[in-house]
């Protein structure tokens, strides 16, 4: 009987499957899950309308991301709000996404000492080799890393579940985003048939015909921060060609109908049409997810295109003034919903010592795989802040005041050598964090954001104080 | 980023591609490219106007006239 039982055990565990994604079987309706549109953000007061990007980078970056939460926090703003409850928007990849999704679950108590910070919850759990243990070491789990449908993106997903997020699913983020008038939490992964950038949202999984709203947050997370090789894709399944499909999904034709011919005025355009219509092309009956960081490391891509595009995934709905609408800010900029809008992108990227270089020996696998993904991530990143300040600077003199902040450890100057040789010496993983770099982040952030005059004048000119002479946002104007 | 200044009598809502993104007789942002102007209510002359604004700036907009 003993035996009997060990071999039934056995056979469940060598068959385990992951959970796929649930097809929909509502109409497609905007009010509904886990989207832009069903947040209170759009008819909230947007007066001040702050955008936080956390970039990837492990724990060094959702140590930075929770950190910058820290300090805005702490900023008092004339009417006594904090800088922190004007936070609408955080879109993050990879390690940043931790931070952000579980400032959105738990807010401020994330922030403050209890069960709940995310210091003692995460940033100093030691995660990775939790990780390495579950995969090497646990029997049970041999078993079921045997099985096709379950491999190790769905063992760290079940981890990160443990650790931070519990069962929390975005029908749980929605909801505390509707009672505490939370941020709009974008997670970014990577699409790997297309390359294309995949926010988890249900704007996004509308196309595939894919209820995400049961979906655990901790699934976004995992896909999120599954850097190539380490961990396999994550697999999605596409319902859009299904007969379980029952949306009747609303292709938004007015802008892929013209878009289509923007070829050479904007090729942006009919590259986004490209992207959705291969959704919903019948040979992808799946999606397999990497790295947010493979499409956009520092998670500014999206808030980008809604600050310059209507375009989105989903066609609008209602009247044309109470309308429902996919993730832009066009409509509260164009209405002059938004008085100032600020934009602090978080990049914790890092640059260690020497390494590849001392010697004239070539590198390992494991660096050069580094290399290859990392150095497109890099070189895409500062593009992105480039084309951020530039849109900025176009707009100088409109009714809404724009102001761009960027947190980097290269903006840390040599009298803060120091810390700047801490935080850049912090690797790229999911290890516990030492006091010493948790202290190196903090100083970080508190430095940066405070030397910035784009945030000094923001803070200013909310609170109705002159701006410094010496210390104006100018941004290349 | 480029600019449209739709004109019109009276202050109605102004589409683009559908989503509600200003008012008549002000100035809308949009991106660079082709775009299908709509006003909301009641019909108008022409009911609509696809446009490729390109090269325009906040005080030089494109001018699309309704009637």
């Amino acid at each position: 009987m003993r035996r009997l039982t060990l071999f039934a055990f056995l056979l469940t565990a060598a068959c385990t499957q992951y959970p796929y994604n649930l097809p929909q079987v509502k109409p497609q309706n905007l009010g509904d899950g886990y989207r832009w549109a069903t947040t209170t953000i759009p008819t909230d007061d947007n007066k001040l309308f702050v955008i936080l990007t956390f970039s990837g980078g492990g724990t060094r970056a959702a140590g930075l991301g929770y950190e910058v939460l820290q300090q805005l926090n702490a900023t008092k703003l004339a009417d006594g709000t904090s800088l922190l409850s004007h936070v609408k928007v955080i879109s993050s990849v990879s390690g940043g996404t931790f931070a952000a999704m579980d400032y959105g679950l738990r807010g401020e108590a994330i922030l403050n000492a209890g069960p709940d910070n995310f210091e003692s919850a995460f940033l100093t759990k030691p995660v990775q080799s939790d990780l390495i243990h579950a995969v090497f070491f646990n029997p049970y789990n041999w078993i079921r890393l045997a099985s096709p449908g379950f491999n190790r993106i769905d063992l760290a997903t079940e981890l990160y579940q443990q650790v931070l997020f519990g069962t929390n699913t975005f029908q749980n983020l929605l909801d505390v985003q509707k009672s505490a008038h939370r941020p709009f939490i974008i997670a970014n992964a990577t699409e790997l048939e297309m390359g294309a950038q995949f926010q988890w949202t249900q704007d996004q999984f509308d196309p595939i015909c894919s209820d995400m709203t049961s979906l655990p947050v901790a699934r976004a997370a995992a896909a999120s921060s599954a850097f190539p090789v380490a961990f396999p894709p994550m697999v999605l399944k596409n319902y859009a060609n299904d007969p379980q499909c029952k949306s009747n999904y609303a292709k938004p034709t007015l802008w892929t109908d013209t878009a289509r011919s923007d070829v050479y005025t904007n090729p942006q355009r009919p590259r986004q049409i490209t992207e959705l219509e291969g959704y919903r092309d019948p040979a992808r009956t799946y999606l397999h997810l990497l790295d947010g960081g493979l499409a956009d490391n520092i998670g500014l891509r999206g808030p980008y295109h809604a600050l310059i595009s209507g375009d989105t995934f989903v066609k609008p709905q209602g009247d044309a003034d109470n309308q429902l609408s996919g993730f832009t800010l066009q409509p509260l900029i164009g209405f002059h919903k938004i008085d100032k809008l600020l934009v602090i992108v978080v990049n914790a990227g890092a640059s260690g010592p020497v390494s590849i270089d001392t010697t004239s020996s070539g590198p390992g696998l494991k660096t050069i795989i580094g290399g290859i993904s990392g150095a497109p991530m890099d070189n895409y990143s500062f593009d992105s802040i480039q084309e951020l300040t530039d849109l900025f600077t176009a707009r100088h003199g409109q009714p809404t005041k724009y102001y761009p902040v960027v947190i980097a450890f290269p903006l840390l100057t040599d009298k803060d050598k120091a810390v700047r040789d801490v935080v850049n010496n912090i690797g790229t993983s999911f290890n516990a964090l030492t006091p010493e770099q948790l202290k190196g982040l903090k100083d970080a952030a508190d430095i940066l954001i405070h030397q910035d005059p784009c945030f000094v004048q923001f803070v200013n000119d909310v609170n109705g104080v002159p701006p410094s002479p010496n210390r104006t946002c100018t941004f290349g104007r | 980023m480029e600019y449209i200044y739709v004109e019109f009598p009276e202050k109605r809502i102004v589409l683009v591609d559908g989503l509600a993104s200003g008012n008549t007789n002000d100035t809308i942002g949009v991106q660079r490219g082709t775009h299908t102007i709509t006003l909301s209510g009641a019909p108008t002359t022409p009911p609509s106007q696809v446009v490729t604004v390109i090269d325009t700036s906040f005080p030089n907009p494109m001018r699309i006239v309704f009637n």
